[in-house]
């Protein structure tokens, strides 16, 4: 078994493995190389990303990786699955209120609608001039791919933490702490082949914790999710807060995932 | 959309820990070696830097150079230099962190690996004893460390501290170090 941990996705990113083969070194380091990948991809600060591309476009025909289409996607199910809870077009709020940088983007508008990304093929438009933003999923996306790429190079087990959203795979059963809103860790038990992630939703911006939910109902307080990929677990935890208290959980189980406030 | 729970959890009541723990990843010749392969030799070559070369390093990059002392290893391949291995603390309001990064002669990042890593509470940060577990590689501190949870799942820390850090570095060999 061996672990590593580098700076990416704008947060600290840990994996390790275990390989009977003895190739862990490899494996890491490519799996590492995946989480870039994605990050180079999606990244709303990177003005070279597809996303960024996509933003600066007015409107036009963007060629994107498929692995971006896969992301987006994925996107605007949640999105339409959640009546709009989950917005991949929050970009330009976001940019308003300084967390995320104006690249020139001109004249845009707030329009909280998935529908205005259209794709076809490899390519992508928008139907109205908003930004997308895909901060809210592209980190669990990233660990779900770098997870497929620890499995194809045939370790028996591993994990990947890209700043709390954590997906493990394999015959082994990983015990998970969730640190809640005061910093206190919480020991929730063991969890073997499938995701969790964490959101805190607190009353001010915080640089050192930049995650930010958009939301005119939401609720203070940290939200974790369990799902079987790390792509979901990171989109619904920015859903959880929306819903009222007593129907969040329902909510959230109808999504494909399993909520857990603590 | 069904949820099909395809994963174990355990029984496990639900308990609160003390986050007081510290995970080693690698030592300084361990990530001087995993950022540098192709390297034969790592030799330690140590910059000492005046009072006013801090002064330029933080006016030049935005970012305070806290030391006068950093640690530098000449990375070099059949006696031809190749790069620079230097290793660097964050000391942030959440994190305590040693890592590693390895600059090309021509200024650019080949890569950067955690030495050391813990994230901590911010009242912590400020007691002497959570400084001294950074110092040095002994680690012969009050703290446990706990090896078996490696796995915490809370809200997404910015790993801004660490690239500052780098920012700093590259001005630093701009200014100190050999360019060829």
């Amino acid at each position: 078994m061996l672990k590593r941990m580098r700076p990416y996705l704008g947060t600290y990113v840990e994996i390790g493995a275990h390989c009977a083969l003895g190739n862990e070194v490899n494996a890491i380091d490519a799996a590492f190389m995946a989480i870039q990948e994605i990050h180079n991809l999606m990244s709303f600060h990177q003005i070279e990303s597809d996303i960024s591309r996509l933003n600066m476009a007015k409107g036009n025909w963007v060629e994107i990786d498929k692995k971006t289409k896969a992301c987006l996607k994925f996107a605007k199910t949640i999105s339409r699955f959640s009546d709009g809870l989950f917005n991949p077009t929050i970009g330009g709020e976001l940019v308003e209120v300084g967390i995320l940088p104006n690249h020139g983007f001109g004249n845009y508008s707030n329009i909280s609608d998935a529908n205005i990304i259209e794709i076809n093929g490899n390519q992508v438009r928008l139907l109205a001039p908003a930004l997308i933003c895909l901060d809210g999923i592209a980190k669990g996306f990233a660990v779900d791919y770098a997870i497929k790429c620890l499995k194809s190079l045939g370790c028996e087990y591993g994990w990947v933490n890209a700043g709390g959203d954590i997906r493990v795979f394999g015959n082994h059963i990983f015990p998970i702490s969730i640190r809640n809103e005061k910093g206190r860790d919480i020991e929730i038990g063991g969890i073997q082949n499938c995701a969790i992630a964490t959101s805190v939703v607190r009353k001010k911006h915080n640089q050192n914790f930049p995650s930010w939910i958009i939301g005119k109902n939401k609720r203070q307080g940290s939200y974790s999710i369990m799902a079987s990929s790390a792509w979901r677990a990171d989109a619904l935890t920015k859903i959880a807060c929306n819903f009222n208290k007593n129907i969040a959980s329902e909510k959230i189980t109808q999504l494909g995932g399993h909520l857990i406030e603590v | 959309m069904r949820f099909n729970p395809n994963w174990l959890v355990l029984p496990a009541a639900m308990v609160a820990i003390s986050p007081a723990y510290a995970t080693e990843y690698l030592n300084a010749e361990q990530a001087a070696k995993a950022i540098f392969p192709e390297a034969d030799k790592y030799t330690y070559a140590p910059v000492a830097l005046s009072k006013e070369q801090m002064k330029e390093i933080q006016k030049r990059s935005g970012i305070m150079q806290r030391w006068a002392k950093q640690d530098v290893w000449r990375a070099e391949k059949n006696g031809k230099l190749i790069g620079y291995f230097i290793t660097d603390n964050v000391i942030g309001k959440h994190e305590f962190i040693t890592y590693g990064t390895g600059l090309s002669l021509d200024g650019r990042v080949r890569g950067i690996e955690i030495m050391t890593y813990k994230e901590t509470r911010g009242d912590e940060v400020r007691q002497a004893s959570w400084r001294n577990l950074f110092r040095g590689k002994t680690l012969n501190d009050p703290f446990k460390l706990n090896k078996d949870i490696p796995n915490i799942s809370g809200a997404t820390l910015s790993c801004k501290n660490i690239m500052n850090g780098v920012k700093r570095l590259l001005v630093l060999q701009d200014m100190v170090l050999q360019k060829a």
